[in-house]
């Protein structure tokens, strides 16, 4: 053999085994997720945005966290009690809580994290977490600049405790404590930077989440990988967890074909049919708290008369719309909540026991009852958002066909949208409501007469129930039972006339596991895991 | 020479403020504002944001509280990427940005010299037909078309190269540059084809085969350089748009350049976002058409100056 042969051939050889039985020791797990559009922020208290708390749910934990399957499950609390009367929540930290620094983790720093949400030097849009959704004792106040923070109903006994008083109970609080917002702060690091921390310098952060960001490549990427100060550490199975930002559907789309990414944060629409039957495995459909209602100003022609506003809402074929018209998944809406605890009884429109045959005989004979006709036809306009663009066309062809009359549509883009829906001086509109947690309180609550909205609705009767249930929040069945009455009163005004509750696609790799389906969201990376 | 330079430079100063007045009353009439969001904040939530940026004061005095911050270079911070400055957002997508619009621009110039001239020599034959079918198919199939094919053919189909994303290495970059390249290569392929069909039918070339100069002489010393001036005056415009970033190559390629921001910012109504970019695309159009005027001023032999 050559000299070649004999020395280097055989150190090669040796090598490349080494390499290979050292390998798995450096296997670290990554998982690509595909984000969509750039994050705007990861600063858990300012974050207005659904999915940028993905991010945020992965780098901190709050109190209790949302497991895949939508349940509340102990994050950095492992239990707590409420009151009987409902007014107070007392939490009690895990022993042994740290952030990524090494520092404990202690109830000082909750307290700090949820006063920052309604600081009004810090001006979080959040605020009406602890205002309007849970009435915390003196924080409107705090808010206003009217008390100092040691006056707000949010307080650390001692390290391991936190208390919060509610001015009226709110059954639904724990899910309050499951969002991002309320996570807590590193109180020296707060101290330290000021009034803003600069949240997405990796040598600033200092998280107590399952996982600490690495990296931050604005448009990019974030990149984040394990905390090994983290009291779950053992469980969490992925090392590094790094989100693409995927602005355009069908790059993404593509990323997800070609491998570059396990998971997507959407599927195109026009792709989903296809998708449906290349990978029906991967893709997952998942409901979520976004509520799309058809609006029609209670005070103007023609919409003052009920008659023209049931006829409207009887003549949508919703599973219709659904199916061949949007065709991505959502489903059609007969109430206005939806993906709740099952306790609760939903309000629903009359026409949802009906067949779509009746539901159209009726619309007409109401129309003619009201005096429209081919003599006296029935128009008006329609304004909306461009993204609803299918949505709208689809309803206002289905009008025609059915009811035989035409409708203008006016559609802008959503700011300008916005602006002409906050005049007022609009007739019809599709608008749509997220709800923040999955209790119909969250969607009543938004009905309620406001000056600045631009719904002119206002009615008493339903002011009146709403007022009961949060009177009677402390007792459930009583305050299940008001809102279920609130929330039918609107459905039969036919003012805000539900069409449809939209449906999250994703598309996940089959050696992704963990996944489930849940309308909170996706879930966070310490629950997921790669087999390959 | 200097003097013009000078003058030039001086004479940009009042352009680029008319930009910024222009752009700064155009952003703020526009219906909608920064905070405005389907999501229904209650309106003190809002007043409360806008009262923060300045929003609430009567437009004479924004502007004013503008003027000033702008003399001390400070476009102040996104009103949507709320931890950045508009600043810091330009300075990290500006390079990448950059970088491939010179690359593209290197390219696109190469071979749209080279094609067209090759076209111009072989005119009328099997070649220029060919080169021009190609040039057209380029400049009318838009760039959103040909991206997402280049994807598929060469990130899905077949795994090259990666389907988008940025890593600073070079193959994420050849792609977004082929794809900005492309539709210029066609357009400056027509423009060369046409201009040196034009300089070889002109006097002073028929002097130089008169004279006995040589074919390759001929065209390398004097067909080329006044074949190019179209071109270069082309370059002015362009460069400055590519250096800035397409904003849909940099959307479907996933590349966190600028160009995303000419339109987004509009969108969100990000205010000084919408100021920086178009401040630096205007700098950018003023520096670029100032070069190629200095460089055909210098390579006319007709100029008077230099």
């Amino acid at each position: 053999m050559s000299q070649f042969k004999k020395t280097v051939l055989p150190a090669a050889l040796a090598f490349s085994l080494g390499m290979a039985l050292m390998s798995p020791a450096f296997a670290e797990s990554v998982l690509n997720r595909g984000f969509g559009s750039a994050p705007s922020t990861l600063d858990p208290q300012l974050n207005q945005g659904a999915r940028e708390n993905y991010i945020i749910g992965d780098l901190y934990e709050g109190l209790v966290v949302t497991d895949p399957h939508g349940n509340t499950q102990p994050g950095q609390a492992e239990k707590w009690e409420v009151s009987a009367d409902g007014k107070t929540w007392t939490f009690h930290l895990r022993d042994g809580l740290k952030w990524s620094n090494g520092d404990p983790v202690v109830a000082g720093d909750f307290v700090c994290g949820l006063l920052r949400i309604i600081d009004p030097k810090v001006g979080s849009t959040n605020s009406y977490y602890l205002i309007s959704v849970l009435t915390v004792t003196n924080a409107k106040a705090f808010n206003e600049g009217k008390v100092s923070a040691d006056q707000v109903g949010i307080k650390a006994p001692d390290d391991q405790t936190i208390v919060i008083s509610l001015e009226n109970p709110m059954p639904a609080a724990l899910y309050i404590f499951t969002t991002l917002t309320t996570a807590p702060l590193h109180e020296a690091s707060y101290e330290k930077a000021g009034n803003k921390i600069d949240y997405t310098n990796p040598a600033n952060m200092v998280t107590n989440g399952a996982y600490v960001l690495k990296e931050f490549v604005p448009q990019s990427k974030v990149v984040l990988v394990r905390n090994p100060n983290y009291w779950d550490a053992k469980d969490v199975k992925i090392d590094s967890v790094i989100y693409d930002v995927t602005e355009d559907e069908s790059t993404e789309l593509k990323l997800y074909k070609s491998g570059a990414i396990d998971t997507t944060i959407t599927v195109p629409a026009e792709q989903l049919p296809a998708v449906k039957q290349e990978m029906p495995k991967e893709l997952i459909q998942s409901p979520t708290l976004g509520v799309r209602f058809l609006s029609l100003q209670s005070d103007a022609e023609p919409m003052k008369d009920i008659r023209v506003r049931k006829a409207l809402s009887y003549a949508i074929d919703r599973e219709f719309l659904q199916d061949k018209i949007e065709k991505i998944g959502n489903i059609p809406l007969y109430s206005l909540s939806v993906n709740q605890d099952p306790d609760y009884k939903p309000g629903k429109l009359e026409e949802a026991a009906w067949t779509q045959a009746q539901r159209n005989e009726k619309a007409k004979a109401l129309l003619a009852e009201a005096g429209y006709g081919p003599n006296k036809p029935l128009t008006f306009t329609v304004i909306g958002p461009s993204k609803y663009k299918r949505r709208i066309e689809g309803i206002a062809a289905i009008w025609k066909k059915t009811l035989g009359i035409r409708v203008n549509i006016d559609l802008n883009e959503t700011k300008v949208w916005l602006e002409k829906l906050n005049t007022g001086n609009w007739v019809a509109t599709i608008d749509g409501y997220g709800g923040d947690y999955p209790l119909a309180k969250t969607w009543l609550d938004n009905l309620r007469h406001s000056d600045q909205s631009g719904y002119h609705w206002l009615d008493d009767k339903y002011e009146k129930l709403m007022d009961d249930a949060n009177a009677n929040a402390a007792d459930k069945s009583r305050f299940y039972d008001y809102l279920s009455q609130a929330e039918q009163e609107v459905l039969n005004q036919y003012v805000t006339i539900p069409i449809t509750v939209s449906t999250d696609n994703f598309l996940v790799k089959p050696y992704v596991k963990g996944w489930a389906v849940n309308p909170m969201g996706q879930p966070l990376t310490k629950y997921l895991s790669i087999e390959k | 020479m200097f003097r013009q330079i000078i003058r030039r430079i001086l004479g940009s100063i009042p352009t680029l403020f008319a930009l910024a007045t222009v752009t700064f009353f155009v952003t703020r009439i526009a219906p909608g504002g920064p905070f405005s969001s389907d999501k229904k904040l209650p309106a003190e939530v809002i007043a409360k944001m806008n009262a923060m940026y300045h929003l609430d004061e009567p437009l004479w005095m924004q502007y004013g509280r503008f003027l000033k911050d702008v003399i001390h270079f400070n476009l102040g911070p996104s009103m949507y990427y709320k931890e950045y400055s508009v600043a810091e957002l330009i300075h990290q997508g500006f390079p990448i940005s950059l970088e491939i619009g010179a690359w593209a621009t290197l390219i696109y110039v190469f071979f749209g010299l080279l094609f067209g001239f090759i076209a111009a020599l072989k005119r009328n034959g099997i070649v220029d037909y060919a080169v021009m079918t190609l040039a057209m198919g380029g400049i009318v199939i838009p760039t959103f078309v040909i991206a997402p094919m280049l994807q598929i053919a060469f990130g899905v189909a077949f795994h090259f190269l990666p389907v988008g994303g940025w890593d600073g290495s070079w193959r994420s970059m050849i792609l977004p540059i082929c794809a900005m390249a492309l539709p210029n290569i066609a357009y400056v392929a027509r423009l060369t084809r046409g201009s040196v069909i034009e300089v070889l039918r002109s006097n002073y070339i028929r002097t130089a085969r008169a004279k006995g100069v040589g074919e390759w002489q001929t065209l390398s010393r004097h067909a080329l350089v006044a074949a190019m001036m179209p071109v270069i005056a082309y370059l002015g415009p362009a460069t400055a748009a590519l250096v800035t970033g397409s904003m849909v190559i940099e959307t479907i390629f996933a590349i966190p350049g600028i160009g995303r921001y000419f339109v987004q910012s509009a969108i969100d109504r990000d205010y000084t976002m919408v100021m920086g970019v178009t401040l630096i695309y205007g700098s950018c159009i003023i520096l670029f058409n100032m070069v190629t005027d200095l460089i055909q001023a210098l390579l006319d032999p007709r100029s008077t100056h230099g």
